[in-house]
């Protein structure tokens, strides 16, 4: 028996190079970069101050009921309105008979306290107190029995993360399963393998896949510098997302959201939809090593991507282009390297890394990187990893650098992620022959 | 061909025990885990009741020079319940191949400490306004310990189980608020059908507890103020609830293929047979009159199993003890079992663990299992005065003997992700 084969027929994409996919594409093959000094926030004290941030979304672009925006997070907006392009490219926007049956899948984030949504209440609890070193000290008691009501009632809508794919299936009228993954950025890639198995199963014909992602404030950053992962610098320093570049010195943080509709072939023929790439294999694993550094001999992401190659039947020589993990991360870059070179030991695929534009993504990435696979196939050609001027040593001999787009014959395209904490997730994609 | 899953396997804490076999007991003699919280000044609070896992050494179930130490409750219940699934199921890690071990958890997002965001906050203020740029300052001058800082991810405490327990197989956590613990599950047996992986650690862990927590779910109208009576506050189907009462513990189950499992020689609970899932779309955070979401995950459930409504002998209810989704799920229940609702037993073990949230599906999971195994109901404890809206047999106050061959259990997502599992006894040769 034959199985039944899984396509991408719609992306869209909220990027910091603008929204829509046609931005991505466009920002990814002129080797730009969407990295500016911090504007989410005052981050003229911090040691990050700049970060990938998506510029010229604005509330009008939402496709939801604008009763719900007040308890909408930046990230379930911006995901809203990438999943209102990948159904409008999927030629879905008038058939909300297929909606119905779709599922939606979405890897989700996580939602930080700010002083937008709880500085009153905070400085309703706050009060003078000549003991305290500033002058001033919080009282929790206040806050608890009080103050905190001076906050939205319905803050926690904000915080529970599936609550994204909620109102993205009440947006779209979609009745059939959901599911909210998280493991970092991995989850954005391994819900594109779970739908095609679920495809294949015909527990369903089409889903809306994707994920949202945005954490560029005052919390978010504390914790990830804490941790010693991110780049510090002046405001002037925006290149600093390089990827496999030897003076990387951390990630850059980045936002954004990506959704894809996966379909089954014989479903998009039947109603005349024009598939972008086929999903023709998947695999997921995991480093089992530490919970925030990678495996330094790329565990994880060498059986993911043996999982993928294999299930698609795939010779790693076939492998025209990769869109990789690498985040500007000392031990994940390294990591990834030595997994590339042991996946394609006896040839030499392209390769670039996303990040270097965008920074790293989170939840989203693994999209990301898919997208980016994308633009390879539908432009036949390869984009360059942005910032990196100096490949390490180690680095994938395949990378492409500098500012042009590298003409190539793309058939076959792999794309990577790799999540703090080890889990590792490889799609891969193929040209659909007219 | 579909591999057949079967649960070898089962660990558990909870508020009614630190062991699935001493949960399983309390839940059978009716006992209730609601008590005052304790593990911070609730007062302020309007509710001050919880179920809260008695305190116990992490160190019985994990080595103490392992380096990825944490107070972390969720990683604690997690790392303790994991171990314990693995020694009931006879597994020794070393014997199996890692690359076939996955695991599927049921996860929450983070949560925050009132004290560090008001303390730095203080620390910022002028009397009128906050200097934000300073804010970062004080919160990296808080020195928060890295690891602490880190499980605020949600995706962590998967990272340190397949960290400490060597799995290279796939690896997810869900994050479906109350339906997490079992849609874990029904992920895990699809990696298994899928022949992703042959041993999945499947299940959920949650501690959802903090004053930030109980704030945002009093604000949503959600939680019981029987503050003066916590044993008799969680009451799932009794005409006076008022709402659920917040628990917190893990539970895990190592599910793995039939022939995997007989292959080692395994002892077997039972076999996973159906898993379905059905969305609400209808309000964000209400059900709607028809529990569309509801009835379509226990539809899709019975169809996965390939089983007519009627062969259904027990039904563990989400039964949170809110108003609505009592009404709820009684209606969705009736809908796609019709008459035969009226003949099958159900019960909400709720009313003595309090709500897991996203460790709720997978413990009740584990309790299914149990009925199979010891052809047991477990009661539904406080039913003391029915509601018309609720006219079912709930199997109240006391466990019953009954005669089953699959069970289901049912978890419905706070945001309209609904799950239903149903499990059958050890299959046949």
């Amino acid at each position: 028996m034959t199985e039944r084969r899984v396509v991408i027929t719609g992306i869209g994409v909220v990027s910091p190079f603008g929204v829509g996919f046609g931005a991505y594409r466009d920002g990814l093959l002129a080797g730009r970069h969407g990295i500016r000094p911090i504007s989410l926030f005052d981050a003229s004290k911090s040691p990050v101050r700049v970060a990938a941030e998506v510029t010229d979304y604005h509330d009008d672009l939402l496709p939801s009921d604008p009763r719900h925006n007040v308890v909408l997070s930046r990230s379930m907006r911006l995901g809203l309105v990438a999943a209102a392009e990948a159904v409008s490219s999927a030629g879905l926007d008038d058939r909300p008979d297929i909606r119905a049956g779709m599922a939606c899948l979405m890897a989700v984030e996580r939602y930080d306290i700010n002083l937008e949504d709880f500085g009153e209440s905070f400085a309703r609890a706050i009060s003078a107190d000549a003991d305290a070193p500033s002058g001033f000290s919080f009282s929790r008691q206040k806050y608890l029995s009080r103050s905190h009501r001076a906050a939205h009632p319905l803050w926690l809508l904000k915080f529970i993360p599936n609550l994204a794919v909620a109102h993205v299936v009440r947006t779209f009228g979609m009745q059939c399963e959901a599911n909210a993954y998280t493991s970092e950025s991995a989850a954005s890639l391994q819900l594109v393998g779970d739908a095609a198995e679920s495809i294949r199963e015909g527990l369903f014909d089409a889903a809306l896949c994707g994920a949202s992602d945005s954490r560029i404030s005052p919390i978010g950053i504390e914790r990830y510098i804490s941790l010693n992962l991110l780049a510090t610098g002046t405001p002037d320093d925006v290149s600093i997302s390089m990827p496999f570049d030897r003076n990387r010195r951390g990630y850059v943080l980045g936002e954004g959201a990506v959704f894809l509709v996966v379909e089954a072939l014989d479903h998009a023929e039947r109603r005349g939809a024009r598939p972008l790439a086929e999903i023709a294999g998947w695999g997921q694993a995991s480093d089992a090593f530490h919970p925030y550094r990678a495996h330094p001999e790329g565990r994880g992401l060498r059986l993911a991507m043996a999982k993928a190659l294999d299930k698609a039947a795939v010779a790693p020589a076939d492998v025209d282009c990769v869109a990789a993990a690498a985040a500007s991360l000392d031990d994940l870059d390294s990591a990834e390297s030595v997994a590339l070179r042991h996946a394609f030991s006896a040839s030499n695929p392209s390769v670039t890394a996303p990040a270097g534009a965008i920074g790293r993504t989170h939840t989203a990435a693994g999209a990301f990187g898919a997208a980016a696979a994308l633009v390879a196939i539908a432009s036949q050609s390869i984009p360059p990893t942005a910032n990196t001027t100096e490949p390490d040593a180690d680095s994938p001999p395949g990378l492409v650098t500098g500012i042009e787009a590298r003409p190539a014959r793309v058939r076959t395209a792999l794309a990577n992620a790799v999540s703090f904490g080890g889990q590792c997730a490889s799609v891969v994609l193929k040209e659909v022959e007219s | 061909m579909r591999r057949r899953v079967v649960v070898t396997g089962l660990g558990a804490v909870s508020p009614i025990g630190l062991s699935v076999e001493e949960s399983w007991e309390s839940a059978l003699a009716g006992r209730s885990g609601i008590g005052t919280i304790d593990i911070y000044d609730p007062s302020p609070l309007r509710t001050h009741i919880a179920g809260l896992v008695p305190p116990f050494d992490v160190h019985d179930f994990v080595d103490p020079q392992h380096p990825f130490h944490s107070d972390n409750r969720r990683l604690r219940f997690g790392l303790a319940a994991t171990q314990m699934a693995l020694r009931d199921a006879g597994i020794e890690m070393d014997r199996l191949d890692p690359e076939r071990v996955g695991i599927a958890l049921g996860s929450n997002e983070l949560q925050f400490d009132e004290h560090v965001i008001g303390g730095t906050l203080a620390n910022v203020f002028n009397g009128e306004r906050f200097d934000e740029a300073a804010w970062v300052g004080e919160l990296l001058a808080h020195e928060s310990p890295p690891m602490r800082q880190l499980l605020q991810e949600s995706h962590e405490t998967v990272s340190y189980l397949s960290s400490q327990f060597g799995t290279q197989g796939p690896t997810a956590s869900y994050l479906t608020a109350c339906a997490a613990g079992a849609q874990a599950i029904g992920e895990g047996y699809r990696m298994i059908r899928r022949g992703a992986a042959d041993v999945c650690l499947s299940g959920g862990t949650d501690s959802m507890l903090t004053a930030f927590d109980v704030i945002g779910f009093t604000n949503l109208g959600a939680l019981s103020r029987r503050n003066d009576e916590p044993k008799r506050a969680s009451r799932p189907f009794d005409v006076y609830r008022d709402g659920f009462v917040l628990g917190e513990g893990a539970a895990l189950l190592v599910i793995e293929s039939l022939e995997h499992a007989r292959a080692r020689g395994a002892r077997i609970y039972a076999e996973i047979v159906g898993y379905g899932t059905g969305i609400e779309n209808h309000h964000l955070t209400a059900m709607s009159p028809d529990a569309i979401g509801p009835v379509t995950a226990i539809r899709r459930a019975l169809s996965d199993a390939g089983l007519a409504p009627e062969r259904i002998g027990y039904i563990n209810a989400h039964g949170t003890s809110t108003v609505e989704n009592d009404a709820a799920e009684t209606r969705a229940i009736k809908t796609v079992l019709g008459e035969h609702a009226k003949n099958i037993p159900i019960s909400s073990t709720k009313s003595m663990t309090g709500h897991l949230v996203a460790a709720a599906g997978a413990i009740e999971a584990a309790f299914s299992v149990l009925t199979l195994r010891d052809q047991v109901a477990p009661p539904t404890i406080n039913y003391e005065t029915p509601d018309p809206e609720c006219d079912l047999d709930y199997v109240p106050n006391v466990a019953r003997p009954i005669d089953v061959e699959f069970v289901a259990s049912n978890s419905f997502g706070f945001g309209g992700q609904n799950v239903t599992l149903i499990f059958g006894c050890e299959p046949g040769e």
